[in-house]
This record gives C-alpha cells, sequence and structure tokens, in this order.
C-alpha cells in the first residue's frame, strides 16, 4: 500500500483538497456526510470530496457563528469553510442529524460565497416508500445543483465516476474485514478511510490495490470492535493500538458504514440507481432508523462474528444519534457477553491521558 | 515477598510497602510540580517507617494519573483495578467502591474476588471530584478542611447546579450575596458533588456493600451528603487515601 500517499491525506486533508483542486484545475464540491454519494459531484465538474472532521484546539470562523453546543463535526466543517481558502464550488449538506441540517443554514446566514444544496433523504428508512424517496431526493438535489451551477451533470462522467467510486469503497470494506486478523492493522485501514475522504478517486484504488501488502496487524491485543461517529484522525486508533487493543471490527461514520453502499443493479437511470443506493445500504447510522434495535443487533452480530471482546463507542462529543444509542448498545453487549465503553472526542486528534486511563482499565478487566 | 505499591495522585503521591501481604511502611508527600522527586520522597519515608532497604523490595507497582512517570518502578495498574483490589484485600465483602480523589471520582463494582465487574469515571469536568470542593472553599473563604464540619451545622437544604465548577463557583457567589449562611452553602456543595457520584454509582449498579476511598472520603460534609443520597451506608477504610497504593502493593505480589 502506498501508505506515505494515505497518511499524508489523512494527516493533512486541508492541504490534500487544495492539492487536488489545483492539480485539477476544478473547485472542490464538499459534502459533509460520509455516505453522500460523491460520484454525483464528480459529474457537475467538481472535485468531490467529503470534508472531514479536523482536529484543532480552535476553530475561530465556526466559533464565531456557532454559538449553541454542537458536534466538532459541525464546528470544524463551519470553520473550514468559512475561513474561506478553499476553492468550494459546491457544498453538499444532507438531512440526517440536527447538526448537518443546520449546518446548511448556518453557512448560508454567514455569507458562504458557494452554493449550498440540501440532499433530503426520507427521515427514516426501511419502508417501502424510503427508496423512491431517496431516488426523487438525489434527483432534485441534482436540479438545484444545476440551476445553483447553471450546468448540467453529465451522464458520462456520472457513470464513470460511478463505477470507480465503487471500486474505492470495495477495496476499503475488503480492508475492514481483513483488518486486525491476518489484515492490515486498525491504524493503517482508518488512515485509508480517512485518506479515501479526500484524494483523487482513481489515486486512492492505486494506493488501496497495494494495501494487503502493506504491514502486517500485531499479532497480540485484547480483541475489540470501534463503533460510533467519526474517526477524528487515525491517531485515536495508533493510541488504542499503543495500549493493546486489537480493533478487529468497525461500525463508525468513516468506516465501514460509509464505505459499504453499492450502487442498486437493474435500474436505467444512474441517478434513480445511486439514489436507491443510499437507501438501501447494509449498514445506517442511527440518524435514519425507525427501530434502532435492528442496528443495535447487527453491531451485537458483527461484534460476536469477530470475536470482540469488547466494543469502544467513540463518540464525538454533541453527537445526539450515537449517544441516544449507547445506553441500549450497552445492554445488548452486556447481554451478549461482550464488554463496552464510551468516549467522548472533542478537539483532540488522539486519546486524552483520561480516556487512556479508561480503555486501560476495560483492557485490565477483560484480562 | 516485599513489594511496594505507589499511587501518584493529582494532589498526592502515597506510597505504601508490603510484607507477606502485611502494610509495614507508608507515606505520603505532595505531587506538586516534579512528580517524580514526590514519588522518591514518599518512598524514602515509607522505606524508613518500614525498616526495610530499598534493595529489599522485590517488585514495584505503580497506579495513579501519574503512574508512567517513576522511572523505576516494574509495572504499572489502573487506578481503578488498584483501587478494586486494595479495597478487595482491606474489606473482602465490598461489592461497590467509590473513590473521589482531587481531579476524579469512580466507582467500581467488583466481585467476589475482587476483579472489576464494571466501572464508570468522571469525564472531563472536576464537578464530582475534591478539587471541586478546593474551589468552592476558596468561595467561601474557609479552609477546605472546615468544609466538612461547617456543612453539619447546616439547617437547610440549597439547591445547586454542580454540572460546571466555574459555573457553580458563580452559583456560591450569587448565595453569598444573598447572605446565606455559610454551613448551608457548605451543604449545598457537597449535595451537589454527592449527586454527581450517585448518578455514576447508579451506572455501574449499586451492590452493596458500598465502600467510600480517597481523599474526599475524610470530609464529613460530603459522607453524609453521599449516605443521604444514596440511602445507605458506606464504609471507609481508616486511612482511605492509601487504599490505591495499598492495591497497587498486592497486585505487585499476586503476579
Amino acid at each position: 500500500m502506498d501508505l506515505e500517499k494515505l497518511k499524508n491525506a489523512a494527516n493533512d486533508p486541508i492541504g490534500a483538497l487544495k492539492a487536488r483542486s489545483k492539480e485539477s484545475g476544478r473547485p472542490l464540491g464538499l459534502a459533509f456526510s460520509s455516505y453522500f454519494p460523491l460520484e454525483v459531484l464528480d459529474a457537475f465538474d467538481l472535485e468531490g470530496a467529503w470534508l472531514p472532521p479536523v482536529p484543532r484546539p480552535d476553530y475561530p470562523d465556526g466559533e464565531a457563528v456557532l454559538q449553541a453546543f454542537v458536534c466538532n463535526c459541525v464546528r470544524s466543517s463551519a470553520d473550514i469553510i468559512l475561513h474561506g481558502d478553499l476553492p468550494v464550488g459546491l457544498v453538499a449538506a444532507t438531512t440526517g442529524c440536527d447538526s448537518r441540517l443546520a449546518l446548511a443554514t448556518v453557512l448560508r446566514t454567514a455569507g458562504v460565497g458557494a452554493p449550498v444544496v440540501m440532499l433530503r433523504l426520507p427521515v427514516t428508512v426501511g419502508n417501502p416508500l424510503a427508496v423512491e424517496q431517496g431516488s426523487r431526493a438525489l434527483a432534485g438535489f441534482c436540479d438545484e445543483t444545476r440551476a445553483a451551477l447553471g450546468r448540467d451533470l453529465d451522464l458520462e462522467v456520472l457513470k464513470k465516476a460511478r463505477d470507480i467510486r465503487e471500486k474505492g469503497r470495495e477495496l476499503l470494506t475488503g480492508l475492514f474485514e481483513n483488518m486486525g486478523d491476518g489484515g492490515l492493522p486498525a491504524s493503517s485501514v482508518y488512515t485509508a478511510a480517512v485518506a479515501a475522504q479526500v484524494m483523487d478517486p482513481g489515486d486512492l484504488i492505486k494506493a488501496l490495490e497495494e494495501a494487503p501488502r502493506a504491514d502486517k496487524a500485531p499479532v497480540n491485543g485484547i480483541r475489540c470492535m470501534l463503533s460510533g461517529s467519526s474517526i477524528p484522525s487515525p491517531r485515536i486508533v495508533e493510541g488504542l493500538e499503543a495500549i493493546g487493543v486489537k480493533v478487529v471490527a468497525d461500525d463508525t461514520c468513516t468506516g465501514t458504514r460509509a464505505a459499504c453502499r453499492r450502487t442498486v443493479k437493474g435500474v436505467d437511470d444512474p441517478v434513480r440507481a445511486i439514489g436507491a443506493s443510499l437507501i438501501n445500504r447494509p449498514l445506517h447510522g442511527p440518524t435514519m432508523l425507525e427501530d434502532g434495535h435492528a442496528r443495535i443487533q447487527q453491531i451485537v452480530d458483527t461484534a460476536v462474528r469477530r470475536r470482540a471482546q469488547a466494543v469502544i463507542m467513540l463518540h464525538y462529543k454533541f453527537c445526539d444519534p450515537h449517544a441516544f444509542e449507547a445506553p441500549g448498545l450497552t445492554e445488548a453487549l452486556e447481554r451478549a457477553g461482550v464488554r463496552s465503553i464510551v468516549l467522548e472526542a472533542d478537539r483532540e486528534p488522539g486519546l486524552t491521558a483520561r480516556d487512556r486511563t479508561r480503555v486501560e482499565t476495560l483492557l485490565e478487566a477483560i484480562g | 515477598m516485599i513489594t511496594a505499591g505507589v499511587d501518584c495522585g493529582a494532589k498526592n503521591v502515597k506510597v505504601v510497602v508490603l510484607k507477606d501481604g502485611v502494610v509495614v511502611g507508608k507515606a505520603m508527600a505532595s505531587a506538586g510540580m516534579d512528580t517524580e522527586a514526590a514519588v522518591e520522597k514518599a518512598f524514602e519515608a515509607a522505606l524508613e517507617e518500614s525498616g526495610l532497604s530499598r534493595d529489599s523490595i522485590d517488585k514495584v507497582v505503580s497506579t495513579g494519573a501519574g503512574k508512567d512517570e517513576p522511572q523505576f518502578v516494574d509495572d504499572t495498574v489502573t487506578d481503578v483495578g488498584a483501587d478494586a483490589r486494595g479495597m478487595h484485600h482491606l474489606y473482602p465483602e465490598v461489592r461497590t467502591v467509590i473513590d473521589v480523589g482531587a481531579e476524579e471520582g469512580r466507582a467500581i463494582r467488583i466481585d467476589a474476588n475482587g476483579k472489576v465487574v464494571d466501572f464508570a469515571i468522571n469525564e472531563k469536568c472536576a464537578a464530582g471530584a475534591g478539587a471541586f470542593t478546593e474551589a468552592m472553599a476558596r468561595a467561601l473563604e474557609v479552609k477546605v478542611e472546615e468544609m466538612g464540619e461547617l456543612s453539619l451545622k447546616s439547617t437547610q437544604a440549597i439547591p445547586m447546579n454542580a454540572q460546571c465548577a466555574v459555573f457553580a463557583e458563580s452559583e456560591v457567589i450569587s448565595l453569598v450575596h444573598r447572605k446565606t449562611p455559610k454551613p448551608d452553602m457548605a451543604r449545598a456543595i457537597h449535595d451537589a458533588i454527592a449527586d454527581r457520584i450517585t448518578s455514576m454509582v447508579r451506572r455501574v449498579g449499586i451492590e452493596e456493600k458500598i465502600a467510600l476511598t480517597g481523599g474526599v472520603a475524610k470530609n464529613i460534609g460530603f459522607v453524609k451528603s453521599l449516605k443521604e443520597d444514596m440511602e445507605t451506608d458506606v464504609i471507609i477504610p481508616d486511612e482511605p487515601d492509601y487504599t490505591g497504593a495499598i492495591g497497587a502493593a498486592f497486585v505487585a505480589a499476586d503476579d
């Protein structure tokens, strides 16, 4: 694996985005959600990317407009966009959690230069109407983007971008499936996942295809699963590995959930097929599910299948959807004989001393 | 076997020397800005009390916030692990351990073998720990050691927000301006910490018998508030500051 390229992108995602836009001469199309279909932004002649949260001690531009308690994901996103040094051609917001929904209004109110277009997905998935609503939502997003940018979506580019982006997600899924057990160490897999948010999709595939030949995961360590919101930086995973955690399974916004979407086959209209795939994903986060128990059971099943001895719930502070599911998940894991712990990430790139102690205690208790 | 346990707490360093399962020496020193120097000072004092030489110590285990700082230790154990082991030695019948130190409050549920079943630690706020009492004592202009006695003289309960130590200090200042009697304010402060600690204990599940350890266990006002809040009695070791160091020394001996 070309770990250096991936590490550079993961450690400096903003630098990577600037370089990518400079190289191609195209502005960036930035999405706030790791399940947003970037191929659509590519097809509007933008450099599609998910804007990852960047851990920093302060966010002067973001904090100037966000007075409420919001997760650092939103604070960081607002700060980066409002700072104004990224060549942004379009901001793609999505429905889902309150913070992401509100971010669009915050940016518009703050007078961000680029158009902000909302992808209005159905509130809940898992019902017969949701797939149709998802397809229509993406079609609506494309209509609004067309009006905002004054140009049409290129269908041929969309089909190519769809295929190349899907290949990238398949490769990432493979890395997560083998993580820790003969595959890569988790820190390298999460480095790839963070880099995947910002890298050019072609460059990403080249780097990922080399992945299985790169370093192998350590044999020792307590087998754990990571669940929760975005991973602020691979450093947090490196910190976990350094104290004896062997991450063998994932359920995070940055990880398997971002990579699991597959384009629905047998639908002629590529926009509708992609729209349907947003709803038909095998894994959803807690923001769009009416039946949280099904998701909790899915996490428990994965933990058991991967023989995880504990689940580390890594949440962004003020990330309500994950915070609300934590009590139920803790209880379900306990019933399955799997220990768990909740860690709150905020502005720190790695583990805080206190969180490190808490994880060490968990590992000690497991023995 | 002779072992030593070093508890590098946020405020004080405690050292215990253990010989064949019996505490033969112990000492405490203020952690200050130089933890290693404080450890040396406490270690020498504990050795002197034990009458043993440094060479006779077979193994040293450290615990506490600064557990990685002393270079001479053989191993480390987390505060939770040390508390559990120490309390299991002191009171084998205890199933719930509450430790309220200077900067951290912990609730630990242990089984009959002293193994940690579950635990909770107060997160990024000092409102459930001893530092909160110190800050409030400053606001009340009384010595922190006097807070316990003072609160026992209270005649009325006053609700207080203890979600944030800084905001709580503002609240105390408001109470001062309203001429609220100091004993009532001292009690409100202890009640607030007790509320937070009790919530944390409920998260791990309250199981009798319950023991309280850590420096704040010496504050009789807080102990009264905690007992009332939990509606049960709590066991307090004679020297609650040393439970972690005792536990670390036993962890060294267990290995």
